[in-house]
Parts: C-alpha cells; sequence; structure tokens
C-alpha cells in the first residue's frame, strides 16, 4: 500500500487540475457557508443569531455527503481510466499486486476526502466566527458556543465523517476494478446519497444544535458509536466481497 | 526456473491457449514466435497475473505461482504497444515506476538518463517519438535490478536500427553476463537469428514446434511460420 500511496502522490502532484477541483469545491462550500449564515435561515427578522457556527456546520454536513459522493465517484473514474488506458497492466507488472492496488487507491482517496473535510471544518468554524465577531453568542446554555466545545464537536463529527469514507470510496474502487458500467457506479453511490445525509446528520448534528448536544452528549455519544460500527461493518464486507471477486476476474 | 504446465484459456468461444507447456532455464533467451492471434499476449498477461480465469499451472522455481495476485516475482514485463504516462516527464516517469518497484530514485534517473542520454528526460511523454517512447518503456519496465527473468511482448517494435541492435546487445548480455533468462516475442526473425538460443512457435494456442541450438536460421523459421499462416 506505501508503494500504491507514494506513486499516487506524485502522480496527483503532476495533475494541477486535481487540486483546482477541490479548490473550487471549498470556495464554492464557503459561499454556501456565508450565504446560510447572512441569510438567517430559520430565524426572525430582529433575532440574535441562536450560534455562531450553526449554520456553516449545516452547509459542512450537507458539503460532506457532495465531498463523500465526488470522491468516490472520483477514484471509481481514476480507476476506470487506469484500466482504459492500460496503465493499469504497468502498474500491476511492477510488483504492485491487485491488493495492494486496490487497497492504496481506495485509501488514496479517502485520505484526499479526509484533508478536505478537514478543510471543510476549518472553513465551516471561520466562516461562523467571521460572521459573529464581536457579538457574544446565545445558547441555551449560555456556553461559548464560538470556542473550543464546537469546534470539538465539529472535529468529532469530521473524524466520524473520515471513517464513513472508507466503505463508500472501497465500493466505488471496487466495483470500477470490476468494469462495472460508469453508469452502475453512479447509480450506487446515487443510492448511496441519501443513507450518507443521514449518517452526515447524526455526525454533525451535534455541531449544528450546541447546546442541544451539551443537553443529549450521551445519548449522541451512544449514536454516533453505533454510526461508527455500522460503518466498520459496511467496510469489513464491501472489501473482502469485492476483492474476493477482483480476484478472480481478468484485467 | 519457469514451468508453464497444460494451460488452456479461452475467450468466450476462442480458445487462445490449448494446452500448452513449456520450461524457460537461466540464461537462455527464447523467442516466441506466431502469428497475430497465436496465442503470445495472452500467454504474457497470464505470467504477469493480468489473466486470472485459465487452466493449468506455472511454476516459479519449483513453486506454484499464485494466480491473479500479482506478477511473477523478480520479473520484469514489457507489453506491445508500451503504456507510459503521457502527460508526465520522462524522469517523472521513472519516479513513478521507481516508487511502484519499490527501487532508489537514483536507479530510476539512471535508466531514464541512459534511454535519453540525459538530454530529453524534461520534455512530456508524449512529446516523444514512438521509438524513444518504446525505449524509455525498456528502460523503465527493466529498472528493477534483481529481474532473473524478463518477458518482452514485441520489444522490437518501433525501434530504429541502431536502437535495435542495442537492444539485441543488452538482451544477449543480460542473459550471458547476468544469467538472466529472456522471453520474447517479436516479428523480426532476423533478431531471433542473431540473440536467440532457441524460438519456440505458437499456432492458434498450440505450442507447434521449436528451434533448438543457438541461432535458429531466419529462413527456416519465416517457412515454418508461413506454412502454417497458409495452413490455417
Amino acid at each position: 500500500m506505501k508503494k500504491m500511496l507514494r506513486f499516487d502522490a506524485i502522480r496527483t502532484r503532476a495533475d494541477p487540475s486535481f487540486f483546482l477541483f477541490w479548490l473550487a469545491f471549498l470556495a464554492a462550500f464557503a459561499l454556501y457557508a456565508f450565504t446560510l449564515h447572512l441569510g438567517r435561515l430559520g430565524g426572525t427578522g430582529n433575532a440574535a443569531m441562536p450560534l455562531n457556527v450553526s449554520y456553516s456546520a449545516y452547509a459542512a454536513k450537507d458539503a460532506w455527503v457532495a465531498l463523500c459522493l465526488l470522491v468516490s465517484a472520483m477514484a471509481a473514474r481514476s480507476v476506470r481510466s487506469d484500466i482504459s488506458s492500460r496503465r493499469i497492466e504497468v502498474i500491476l507488472t511492477q510488483r504492485v499486486d491487485r491488493r495492494e492496488y486496490y487497497l492504496g487507491r481506495s485509501l488514496f482517496f479517502v485520505l484526499t476526502g479526509v484533508l478536505v473535510t478537514l478543510a471543510l471544518v476549518a472553513i465551516a468554524w471561520s466562516v461562523g466566527n467571521v460572521v459573529f465577531m464581536g457579538r457574544y453568542p446565545v445558547s441555551s446554555l449560555d456556553a461559548e458556543v464560538g470556542s473550543g466545545a464546537a469546534l470539538g464537536l465539529l472535529c468529532s463529527g469530521a473524524a466520524l465523517a473520515s471513517i464513513s469514507l472508507l466503505p463508500v470510496v472501497g465500493a466505488a474502487v471496487g466495483l470500477a476494478l470490476l468494469k462495472a458500467p460508469a453508469a452502475a457506479v453512479y447509480a450506487v453511490l446515487a443510492f448511496l446519497a441519501w443513507p450518507l445525509s443521514v449518517v452526515a446528520n447524526a455526525l454533525f448534528g451535534p455541531a449544528i444544535m450546541v447546546d442541544y448536544a451539551f443537553a443529549v452528549l450521551p445519548r449522541l455519544g451512544a449514536g454516533s458509536a453505533v454510526v461508527v460500527l455500522a460503518v466498520l461493518a459496511a467496510t469489513a464486507l464491501v472489501y473482502p466481497v469485492l476483492w474476493s471477486l477482483v480476484m478472480k476476474r481478468d484485467i | 526456473m519457469l514451468s508453464i504446465k497444460h494451460i488452456s484459456k479461452r475467450y468466450g468461444g476462442v480458445l487462445a491457449l490449448d494446452d500448452l507447456s513449456l520450461a524457460i532455464q537461466p540464461g537462455t533467451v527464447t523467442a516466441l514466435l506466431g502469428l497475430n492471434g497465436a496465442g503470445k499476449s495472452t500467454l504474457f498477461r497470464i505470467l504477469a497475473g493480468l489473466v486470472a480465469d485459465f487452466s493449468g499451472e506455472v511454476l516459479w522455481r519449483g513453486e506454484p505461482a499464485r494466480r491473479s495476485v500479482g506478477p511473477l516475482p523478480d520479473t520484469a514485463f514489457l507489453f506491445d504497444d508500451p503504456v507510459l504516462f503521457e502527460d508526465m516527464s520522462a524522469a517523472a516517469n521513472g519516479r513513478l515506476f521507481a516508487a511502484l518497484g519499490g527501487v532508489r530514485a537514483s536507479r530510476a534517473a539512471l535508466g531514464t538518463a541512459a534511454a535519453f542520454l540525459g538530454t530529453a528526460a524534461r520534455k512530456k511523454v508524449r512529446e516523444h517519438s514512438h521509438g524513444m517512447r518504446c525505449r524509455l518503456a525498456y528502460a523503465l519496465a527493466t529498472l528493477h535490478p534483481r529481474a532473473a527473468l524478463l518477458v518482452l511482448d514485441e520489444p522490437t517494435n518501433g525501434l530504429d536500427v541502431e536502437a535495435l541492435g542495442a537492444l539485441e546487445a543488452e538482451l544477449r548480455g543480460r542473459a550471458d553476463k547476468d544469467g538472466t533468462a529472456i522471453l520474447f516475442s517479436t516479428h523480426y526473425l532476423e533478431t531471433v537469428e542473431r540473440i536467440a538460443d532457441r524460438a519456440l512457435i505458437l499456432h492458434k494456442g498450440c505450442l507447434l514446434g521449436a528451434e533448438e541450438g543457438p541461432r535458429p536460421q531466419a529462413a527456416r523459421l519465416r517457412e515454418r511460420l508461413l506454412v502454417r499462416g497458409a495452413a490455417g
């Protein structure tokens, strides 16, 4: 896997479009987060804004679902391109076996997703604080929601979200390696969109409603544990099943 | 070193390889000849682990090779119509191949420099001529210092007279000095005559015969191939 990660790092460095794409994605997200804040979605005109990270955390939740699907589609597209251009022949005959290729490529795109997720959180936090600069945030617990507690909740959401990338990206890479038609790969990803948004709600929910999160933290902790267990179970199912199928196929 | 036993491979209704058996010894140069569609590339793809669904057995140093998991160990592969990373420079391709093969970058640079005389390594691969790309592909495919077997699918394609001579000298030198076994396919029978220790003739997936002994005669090989081709 180390060899594949090094290989992907070298290949990505030579591809500016990869970086431009994610920069554009993050810029669009920042704009979306600002728009939600400034529009005071759900609030009345004169009411104080309830929380200083809530709207951008809400935006992060949406953006993470899009990120998850985009990174998976990108992974599938990259593997399919390796196959159609026959570059996979070069890779698989240079002391890299199929398992290394499968896991290495999946891990590379999961790491990409993790980095972008962290950037999302940083932007969400920054946008929230810029909008609320100089104002005292109001919450039912008078919690200093612009401080570490809210950031901590955002970060824990990001950490759990990163783990959730494993089965989705693994499924996309595995299907691409099985030479599933592009439409089938995208259909599977679209099918995953709804459960992903449920997961995103569970993971970023505490950050969206910080005061609520403090009140029911133990319950949310248990909920997150269930999500993590479900994700790990899905990962343990996706990789071995798809891998055993990939092993039997001609490249 | 390498034993192939009773290998058969079918693509739909077409039998690409039919109960093929052969053995390759260290320090020998073996040419695999045959008309287009004879099954040469299929055999190479089986050895490379790219084809997983076949019957028969591949033994490497007496041990069964793990099917489809990866290529044979200590073996370098080069396929016809070489595939490179076209939008990257030759030097960057060298770094990529070095990363995949676990070879030190200096060695990669050496291979690249050898192929391009240190002048064109920064140019993008797609800006090079076909012949130059073939030379680069060979240099990169054989980057690993421990390769005990080279499997080369039509490595002579696209080479000019000078590059062809250099490749022939390189292959013969590797076999004689390093004891590297070489299995290659080609349509240049003169190359076979100049460097091969034996030639195996493949027709419709079957091994028809072998010209044993050093320097098989090109004229005789051509005759055997054409007779088989006419017979269908």
